[in-house]
């Protein structure tokens, strides 16, 4: 070998020995459910606290939902914010992936305990027809607050004044639609729950983008709304489809805020009614300790 | 002078060396420093013509300090560490062989295990509501390059003799590997003659 080849041999040795490269960082991965999670309640997980090594880049993002490690249920995805069913009855892990640009990849696994402090019970009221209530127990550091809802619509006995459906099953799962006249004085005990009272729920419920679903989902710890329609004229329309609400506040003499769900979105949302509509109630009370 | 003569005489009819050097290291690519040690043979073939064999191994690291607040994030130090074994096998070229200073240019091939571990990313989570666990607030991200890897080595040394068997030397030399931590390194080393 010549000593030329072997100083050209060192050359490139040195040369390929001196490539700068940048220093490997990945992104930073962080998010957080933007309301507690419940089980099978929709919730935003969202992770835009992660951000990139470099200010300049972007991050893709994507989820292992049911913390399994096998599969992502999501694609790589460009909104760090996605909208899931929390699979988890008290705790499990939801995994997350971000990746810059480069292709460097972090993974956060983070527990998410849900709160089920509930229990269902008969109510004790001075209605003819008897409905479940469900008490939701809620602890603050200075105190405890025992928030109870009727778990079923509330059921009159028939009359020309309000609107029972004609079948038993029907009468179950709807209820009485009334006006709001007879709404707002059932029960001594028991009151209608006023606009911020169901704000408060629709709150607990995960917000008005994601309330009207997760009032309707049929779980245990939920309120489980139902659809009954609404009656204007005589008969019920949209019966499956929407269901309207009363609460206690009203807008002026002749009409009152309403709760409106359906079946095909999962917003809640306030809706102004003429008293005379024929709505659906529940009603609700709470102690603080 | 005569016993200069005679010496170099005496000393271009040696047939082999061993050779124990010392080297500091460093890794460009990722800017990590440490220390290697390389045993190797040389057997002359000619007064200006040798073939050498060697091992060895290095320890380098890095730290990237960091320690600062991103985002309500505490970003923590970035900790890169390499270990290796090595072993070569060289022609070397040799001027002024059997003088008092001699100068020796070699260059070969070179089979490597690499060990290295860089941290990508190492951050301590903000608090977080009551409904967040985690197994751990420390985020640790970590590349490992991990194997046998081929490249090439060359380098120079100068070897000045010390005695009749002994010689010391200083030299530099390049070892690029393909697909794994390249380095530079200067070395200081001893060398037993006979």
């Amino acid at each position: 070998m010549k000593a030329k080849n072997i100083l050209l041999f060192l050359l490139a040795a040195a040369l390929m020995a001196s490539c700068e490269r940048e220093d490997m960082t990945s992104p930073v991965a962080m998010f957080h459910p933007q309301t507690p999670p419940r089980y099978m309640f929709k919730i935003n997980l969202d992770a835009s606290e992660s951000f990139p090594a470099k200010k300049t880049d972007w991050l893709e993002y994507r989820w292992d939902i049911n913390g399994d490690h096998l599969e992502w249920e999501t694609e790589w995805l460009g909104n760090p914010v996605v909208t899931v069913q929390f699979p988890f009855v008290y705790t499990g892990y939801v995994g997350l992936q971000v990746k810059d640009s480069n292709g460097n990849i972090t993974e956060l696994y983070q527990a998410l305990y849900a709160n089920n402090r509930y229990r269902i019970l008969d109510a004790w009221s001075d209605l003819e027809i008897d409905f479940r209530k469900i008490d939701y127990l809620l602890s603050y550091p200075d105190r405890q607050h025992t928030w109870t809802w009727a778990y079923d619509n509330i059921l009159l006995p028939d009359s020309e004044q309000w609107y029972n459906y004609s079948t038993s099953a029907e009468r179950a799962e709807y209820g009485t639609l009334m006006p709001w006249n007879v709404a707002d004085t059932l029960d001594k005990h028991y009151r209608l729950p006023s606009k911020a009272d169901w704000q408060e729920m629709i709150d607990y419920c995960g917000g008005a983008a994601l309330a009207g679903f997760n009032l309707q989902v049929r779980v245990e710890h939920g309120l489980q709304l139902t659809l009954p329609g609404l009656v204007t004229i005589e008969f019920p329309y949209n019966k499956g489809k929407e269901g309207y609400y009363w609460t206690g506040d009203e807008v002026d003499e002749e009409s009152a805020w309403a709760l409106k769900i359906s079946a095909d979105s999962d917003e809640a949302k306030f809706v102004i009614l003429d008293k005379s509509s024929l709505a659906s109630v529940r009603l609700m009370t709470e102690l603080f300790q | 002078m005569a016993l200069m003569i005679g010496g170099g005489t005496l000393w271009s009819q040696e047939k082999a060396s061993l050779l124990f050097t010392g080297s500091y290291v460093h890794m460009p690519q990722y800017r990590m420093h440490g220390t290697g040690y390389t045993l190797s043979y040389q057997h002359n073939l000619r007064s200006w013509l040798s073939l050498e064999t060697g091992g060895g191994f290095i320890l380098a690291s890095r730290t990237i300090e960091r320690n600062q607040i991103v985002n309500n994030v505490m970003l923590l130090d970035l900790n890169y560490h390499h270990a290796a074994y090595n072993l070569y096998a060289a022609p070397v070229l040799k001027a002024g062989n059997g003088k008092a200073v001699s100068l020796d240019l070699f260059a070969g091939p070179v089979i490597t295990w690499q060990s290295n571990v860089f941290d990508l990313n190492h951050y301590e989570m903000p608090e977080s509501p009551g409904y967040i666990g985690r197994m751990t607030d420390i985020v640790y991200v970590n590349r490992v390059v991990e194997g046998t890897f081929f490249g090439g080595i060359a380098g120079c040394r100068v070897n000045v003799r010390t005695g009749e068997n002994w010689q010391v030397n200083l030299g530099v030399s390049a070892m690029g590997i393909i697909k794994a931590v390249s380095s530079v390194s200067a070395s200081i080393g001893v060398r037993y003659c006979w």
